[in-house]
């Protein structure tokens, strides 16, 4: 009976194959889909512009005047790989637009047209490693859930750090856009830069400008790409052989009988018996070696003397990995993503003086996930996704992944302890279904107002973005099955059937509202004056919260250039929150800037070599308004709070009074100080930024232990934080160019510390326990002094309250010297958790339309506990290489690794010295070889620029750790992993 | 003559709108009224809103059955009844003495003083409510009977406490020292006498489980009773002996309450005829979750086989006494009928099939043979219903606080020690031992000294009120530290080839109990420290 049982499942597992290979036939066909439908829109496209081109005289005009414009149109596309600084090109601050070469500020930028280069779907992964001063963390490139965590200038404070997004002047966010559509993204780093945000400039801001037509012939560009992703750094588990050996050595261990006979553990080494001994490679059968994506976009500009248009349209569409995720009739169970981007930016002059700005934009996303994932509304990366977790921690050998039942149906595996089988999971649970719409729009005025004084304009906005999401979803549960080894199968949990469809939705909305005031005059000798007024208000109403989020800023701007040699700055925000008491909302937010260009003095300007060079410095007050905790902390309010249950009643829900109000609570304020120096040099190859920063932020909102709790009440927090902040941040590029060869390469970073210089903290009984001090995110833990060796050696050592303590098991320091190894001998041990130090380098060339580019990335300073499910043996984990050197009675010399254990073993899986690990890396993230046809051949077609290209992303890692990803270590264990993608795309512009 | 632009007419319009928009936007931050929070004013306006209030004083009771009282694990773990099965869980830190100041067993301190404040909030501002004004008096009574219920919580842990009976703020003199012990008691019993006869009898089936006379009552009796213990009665004062007698005796003769026949449904069926004052756990399934046996739930707590062996005979004699008929290669037989109705035995049925708490191989296995098996050869049955009802949500648990067995055993032991082993110490405790289901011989007084009796009422208590939080607080009352310190004992237990089961005791744990200091909570040592008023416990 077993024999034709296992026959049977050997069988099934060759349908499995055939299976896997139709799926793979799928997702080719559907990539060749997508690239089909790329290449009619193409010809399309081509055949109107040849057909217009030879009807109309202007057309040819038109024609004539692209050429002409050649080069120009290149850059812009980004096709131009020597990234030289453009010291006349403009620094676009939402109401200050100032030629870079005048700025006080520390800011830095990158265009869109660079960012599209990287393969990726979220664009906040393409910034990684571009802009000095900005970290970037991928933590996962689950599709539809991979934004990256940034982080401008690292941490400030202990509340919330997060940096403002600002795209074409309101506040949106940015990670979904395509980069076809972006103009520049731009980190305002200092006091200069964030001068206008006032309340809500603490925090840096990230600047988004979209793409505008220019008036001239119309610019045509298509781009279709088509990559392949593969998982990194997948844990290799160990197989059923080596668990069940381990196994039964864990419950020697633990003093109990060991579970595999030798019989079994002889069928696990021989692999004999499939159904009843069964070695289950769960990634392999769960998870395809490498899936699909694809993004695609065409976009027209141009415009005349009157108006002006960019209008684009974007296809991203990234698959999951998983396998048997086209088992159901009628939906599919896979994790992909799917997104539309629409956009629309219209210029249009009435008159000589008076313009109109109509943007509209539109996206589109799809997530569709297996039922089990829950609907999930947050759509930031770091999620727990229980299949990987149940791929990662599930045994191999103790049942099969699916069986046959008595009648030939599929079942699928598990035991009593094990119901939630990864396969069940994927197939079995039913799905959701996420669809996103936004809808963003802005409209301008803009007038210059020379009639009434020369040099003045004003200008009008007002936007208005629209989010609804809504979620389908039908989900069934499933029973697991165990061979009993007689033909029978025991069964454990129940088989749910598909439910009827549900749905959740939820909208949000934000509206914006700006206007501004402008004055420039200029003077002879190269001096000018310039002031500005702006005013800006915006309401969010997020979906479930009752009450929105308005702020409203009001703030003053001028700048004076003298001589073309010296900068000086003011501005004067007085900006306001909703968050805080009447009378308390406002507050005053002053900064103060200076330039000297040295360059322009007599003693430098006959100098040969340096070609520019300028010194800045910049201090103010700024603050941060986003203080976390409880909104309206002024307001003393009852709130709903648990209640009780009487008799035979549904329950009397409780009211109960809220935390005590602070009247005097208020924003966290910033007092920011830089300075820095930009050089040009050897005749603009040489370019440095440097840049150095000090920020003490104060006022932060901190829960406060010096009232007894004896009062009963919940104390309000109090503004008396203290954190310090400081770093540098250097960019350097070379770059040379010659007649058809031209080559540059690129250093760029940041390194930065912070310090919580106070922090109200609950008394601590030793000094070492207290997080003032340290940095915001400092890892805490145990000291680690080795294992005990033997009972006496436990019996002679403090005594460890974590649980049972038994030789192999890992001995800690006794820091307070009680003779009770606890939380009070908890220490900060390492870096902080924030890497330091973040770097960049970048080098490319090309050779007559040859190109090739790299991009590397790095970071030090920062550690982490390495705790998660390939390194914590048996719990909630499952044993790989790292725990082959464990403790035991013969290896007590030589162990790396503790006894294993089928218990929890709190006493070992705890933070301490022993887990700790140097999460430093270095990544290859970008490197590509490109080709653009010559232009002589290509614009016989019409076509002004021809590229094709391959590129990779994440490509290569070094890191000291083995197995786990240096960004996030749960990645591919209890996350969905990161991938590296190969890439194959073609840009044509017309 | 110049021709006018029409655009200059944007001028004025785009000025008009700046203008307007920045008067309008004088407002723009002013927060719209959220729909969930309220001002005191505007709840205690409306007598519904009140009731919500007192419904949230009540919810500050702690329930023995939710995860959350003692760090996933019951009380009855850190005792001699029974160890939990997860290391992790709050009892093994305190088993292995790692209890101090700054190391507290509980939040009892600061989540007591909270539902105080919460208390006199209510009672500061109840009398502005409009409404029925015999329910509103009802209502200051259940909240004044909340209050010393509260301070009983804190006096069975630190003894004497600071005695706050108003609304204390920020800028008051927070520097409050501890009221004696005796000072607290007092105001319980005073506060107990005068809401007792405000407070209803009985209540509809909707009401139930708000304070009645009988609680406030049992309260009393209690409280009583542990003022005359040995850790607060060093000079074995009698008459508050006698005192607790009285009261107990005085629930005793409401004649409301009457012994429920079926023991084990006795904490299964809410609010039946024998509880006194119980808080509704329905809908918990954590609980049964986490104790169930392995075959269905985490196997959380684990009977120790310290208790197994205070069970007796069913004839009444202890295992220990040769004539008990104590066999020991099948301990499990012909034993008190209350262990088969509070522990899962070996090889009995148990949820649909039979209990296998051996090896590797059964489905109930030891500790660590896959999954959550049992440390002690014995799982939890008292407070956990079969499959059926188990499985059904919401279920109808209540966790017993006052019930009226316990009321009888109050009143012999305070009796006992105020008279000696007169016959009333008898018929109390045959009362409970006479049960339906228990049904045990019934003793006879004059067969026993007051010392015997006392052990004999000890030894009941331990049984009868297993697992119901009375354990951990009789110890610490009668100075009896000993019993918690040192070697705890399970079973090894085997299935033998001839279907017999083998029992072999071994220590599972050994505990440390530091007397005296363990007798008393230490006071957090967060408040020593903000506050020079106040004196911690002896040993601390």
């Amino acid at each position: 009976m077993r024999d034709i049982l296992s026959q049977s499942g050997f069988t099934k597992m060759n349908s499995n194959r055939n299976y896997h290979n139709r799926m793979y036939m799928k997702g080719l066909v559907h990539s060749f889909r997508l690239w089909a439908s790329g290449a009619v829109l193409l010809l399309l496209v081509l055949g109107g512009a040849n057909t217009a081109a030879a009807q109309t005289e202007q057309a040819i005009r038109d024609s004539l005047n692209r050429q002409t414009q050649k080069l120009d149109s290149l850059r812009a596309q980004g096709y131009d790989l020597i990234s030289t600084q453009q010291w006349d090109q403009t620094i676009a601050l939402p109401w200050d637009e100032v030629q870079e070469k005048y700025s006080t500020a520390s800011t830095a930028s990158v265009s869109g047209d660079k960012l599209g280069r990287l393969p990726q779907t979220n664009l906040t992964n393409a910034l990684t490693g571009q802009l000095p001063g900005l970290i970037v963390q991928q933590t996962t490139s689950e599709p539809g859930f991979n934004t990256a965590r940034l982080w401008v200038r690292g941490l400030s404070t202990f509340g919330n750090s997060s940096s403002r997004v600002f795209v074409d002047g309101y506040e949106r966010s940015f990670h979904q856009l395509d980069p076809n559509e972006i103009e520049s993204i731009t980190i305002l780093k200092d006091a200069a830069a964030n001068a206008q945000y006032g309340i809500m400039g603490a925090n840096r801001t990230i600047l988004v400008r979209t793409k505008r037509g220019a008036s001239g012939g119309t610019k045509i560009r298509f781009s279709t790409e088509a990559g392949i992703q593969e998982p990194l750094s997948m844990p290799d588990f160990l197989g059923s052989h080596d668990y069940a050996v381990l196994y039964n050595e864990a419950l020697r261990n633990d003093g109990l009988p060991e579970r595999f006979d030798s019989q079994a553990i002889e069928a696990y080494r021989t692999g004999s018996d499939p159904l009843l001994y069964p070695d289950v490679d769960w990634q392999n059968k769960l998870l395809k070696n490498r899936t699909t994506q694809s993004r695609h976009n065409f976009n027209i500009s141009g415009g005349n003397d009157v108006a002006r248009y960019f209008v684009s349209l974007g296809l991203t569409d990234q698959q999951g990995l998983f396998k048997h995720a086209d088992l159901n009739d009628g939906f599919s169970t896979a994790s992909d993503y799917s997104r539309y981007n629409f956009r629309s930016n219209v210029d249009i002059d009435l008159d000589e003086a008076t313009s109109v700005t109509l943007d509209l934009a539109a996206r589109l996303e799809e997530r569709n996930t297996p039922g089990d994932f829950g609907v999930r509304g947050n759509q930031n990366a770091q999620f727990f996704n229980p299949i990987f977790n149940n791929i990662s921690t599930y045994p191999p050998g103790l049942f099969p992944m699916r069986l046959e039942g008595e009648d030939g149906e599929t079942l699928i595996g598990g035991n009593a302890q094990y119901t939630q089988n990864p396969y069940g999971l994927i197939t079995n649970t039913g799905y959701v279904d996420n669809k996103s719409n936004f809808f963003l729009g802005t409209v301008e005025v803009n007038r210059e107002l020379d009639g009434l004084l020369e040099g003045l304009s004003a200008m009008v906005g007002y936007s208005f973005d629209y989010f609804h999401r809504q979620s389908i979803y039908q989900r069934a549960g499933f029973a697991v099955y165990q061979p009993n080894g007689d033909g029978t199968v025991s069964s454990f949990g129940s088989e749910d059937p598909l439910s009827g469809r549900g749905q959740n939705e939820s909208q949000d909305n934000r509206s914006a509202f700006r206007a501004g005031l402008n004055y420039q005059k200029g003077f002879d000798n190269a001096s000018s004056f310039e002031a500005g007024l702006q005013y800006y208000q915006s309401k969010l109403a997020p979906a479930y919260i009752p009450d929105p989020f308005a702020q409203q800023l009001l703030s003053f701007n001028s700048r004076y250039v003298h001589n073309g040699k010296y900068i000086g700055q003011l501005a004067v925000s007085y900006s306001g929150s909703e968050n805080f008491a009447p009378g308390e909302r406002f507050g005053f937010f002053p900064v103060a800037s200076a330039a000297w260009i040295m360059s322009k003095e007599d003693f430098l300007s006959e100098n040969e070599t340096i070609d520019f060079l300028k010194l800045r410095a910049s201090f103010g007050l700024l603050g941060n308004e986003n203080t976390g905790g409880r909104r309206y902390p002024y307001t003393a309010l009852y709130d709903n709070a648990s209640g009780s249950t009487f008799g035979d009643q549904q329950g009397v829900g409780g009211i109960a009074e809220g935390a005590l109000p602070n009247p005097d609570a208020t924003w966290e304020t910033a007092k920011q100080a830089n300075i820095g120096i930009d050089l040009t040099a050897f005749n603009e190859r040489l370019n440095v930024s440097l840049d150095g920063f000090f920020e003490r932020r104060e006022d932060i909102l901190s829960s406060i232990s010096s009232v007894p709790d004896l009062i009963g009440a919940t104390l309000p927090a109090q503004n008396v934080g203290i954190v310090e902040n400081k770093g540098v941040e250097w960019d350097v590029t070379w770059s040379q160019t010659h007649e058809d060869f031209n080559w540059f390469v690129r250093a760029l970073g940041s390194f930065a510390r912070n310090e919580i210089v106070y922090q109200d903290e609950p008394f601590r009984e030793n000094p070492w326990e207290y997080r003032r001090g340290h940095s915001v995110g400092q890892p805490f833990g145990l000291v680690a002094e080795g294992f005990f060796q033997d009972e006496a050696e436990i019996a002679n050592s403090p005594v460890q309250t974590f649980g049972d303590v038994q030789p192999g098991d890992i001995k800690y320091r006794d820091l307070d010297d009680n003779g009770i190894i606890n939380d009070r001998d908890v220490r900060p041990i390492g870096n902080s958790g924030l890497p330091e130090l973040y770097y960049g380098a970048q080098l490319g060339f090309e050779y007559k339309g040859f190109s090739l580019s790299a991009l590397l990335q790095g970071t030090g300073s920062h550690d982490f506990f390495m705790l998660n499910g390939a390194t914590r043996g048996f719990v909630n984990a499952r044993p790989t290489e790292f725990v082959m050197n464990r403790w035991t009675p013969e290896t007590a010399g030589s162990a790396d690794y503790p006894r294993l254990t089928t218990g929890s073993s709190p006493n070992n899986y705890r933070a301490s010295t022993f887990w700790l690990r140097d999460a430093q890396y270095l990544r290859l993230r970008h490197a590509e070889i490109g080709y653009r046809l010559p232009v002589e051949f290509t614009s016989k077609f019409g076509v002004d620029n021809l590229r094709i290209y391959v590129n990779g992303y994440n490509l290569l890692t070094f890191t000291d750790l083995d197995s786990v990803d240096p960004e996030n270590q749960r990645a591919g264990i209890s996350q969905y992993p990161l991938m590296r993608v190969f890439n194959l795309g073609i840009n044509i512009g017309l | 003559m110049k021709k006018i632009n029409r655009y200059e007419i944007l001028v004025p319009v785009l000025a008009l709108l700046l203008f307007t928009g920045l008067l309008g936007c004088e407002n723009f931050l002013d927060p719209e009224p959220r729909r969930n929070v309220v001002t005191e004013e505007e709840v205690y306006s409306d007598i519904l809103q009140a009731e919500r209030v007192l419904s949230n004083i009540y919810s500050g009771i702690r329930s023995g059955l939710s995860s959350g009282s003692y760090h996933y694990c019951m009380l009855g773990s850190v005792t001699d009844e029974g160890i939990n099965a997860y290391n992790w869980a709050g009892s093994w830190s305190i088993n292995s003495g790692a209890w101090s100041p700054s190391n507290t067993f509980d939040s009892a301190w600061s989540g007591h003083y909270a539902s105080l404040r919460k208390i006199h909030l209510f009672l500061q501002n109840i009398e502005q409510t409009p409404g029925d004004q015999a329910l509103i008096n009802r209502m200051k009574a259940e909240a004044r009977f909340m209050r010393a219920y509260y301070y009983f919580a804190l006096f069975k842990r630190y003894g004497g406490v600071p005695l706050i009976t108003k609304v204390i703020n920020v800028q008051d003199d927070l520097d409050i020292p501890r009221a004696s012990a005796g000072e607290v008691v007092d105001f319980i019993a005073a506060e107990v006498d005068t809401v007792s006869n405000r407070l209803p009898e009985q209540y509809g089936p909707s009401d139930l489980g708000r304070a009645t006379k009988g609680a406030a009552l049992a309260l009393k009796a209690r409280t009583l009773l542990y003022w005359a213990s040995p850790l607060h009665n060093p000079s074995n004062e009698t008459g508050r002996w006698q005192a607790a007698a009285d009261a107990a005796k005085e629930v005793i003769d409401l004649g409301i309450y009457e012994l429920y026949p079926d023991y084990r449904q006795l904490f299964l069926e809410p609010f039946n005829r024998e509880i006194i004052f119980a808080k509704p756990d329905y809908g918990n399934t954590f609980f049964g979750t986490m104790n169930l046996n392995n075959r269905l739930g985490w196997g959380g707590t684990n009977p120790l086989v310290n208790l197994i062996e205070d069970y007796d005979m069913a004839n009444g004699k202890s295992i220990e006494d040769p004539t008990s008929g104590f066999d020991e290669d099948k301990p499990m037989e012909n034993r008190d009928p209350r262990l088969y109705q509070t522990v899962v035995v070996p090889g009995t049925e148990w949820q649909g099939y039979i209990y296998e708490p051996w090896g590797v191989d059964g489905r109930d296995s030891e500790a660590g043979g896959g999954g959550d098996g049992t440390r002690t050869g014995f799982n939890l049955k008292k407070f956990l219903y079969e499959p059926d009802r188990e499985n059904l949500q919401p279920n109808s648990r209540t966790w017993p606080i006052f019930r009226l067995g316990e009321m009888y055993l109050n009143h012999a032991e305070a009796l006992n020690e105020a008279q000696g082993p007169v016959s009333e110490v008898c018929e109390a405790l045959n009362e409970v031992r006479g049960r339906e289901t228990v049904e045990l011989p019934p003793l006879n007084c004059g067969a026993y000294t007051k010392e015997k009796m006392r052990e004999r009422i000890h030894k009941e208590r331990r049984i009868e009120l297993a697992f119901e939080e009375h354990r951990w607080f009789d110890v610490m009352r009668w100075k009896k530290g000993e019993e918690f310190a040192g070697d705890m004992y399970g079973y090894d237990v085997t299935l033998n080839e001839d279907s017999s089961i083998t029992y072999e005791k071994q220590v599972i744990q050994t505990r440390r109990y530091d007397t005296p200091e363990f007798y008393r909570y230490p006071i957090p040592q967060s408040e020593m420290n903000i506050n020079p008023e106040l004196e911690q416990n002896p040993g601390w």
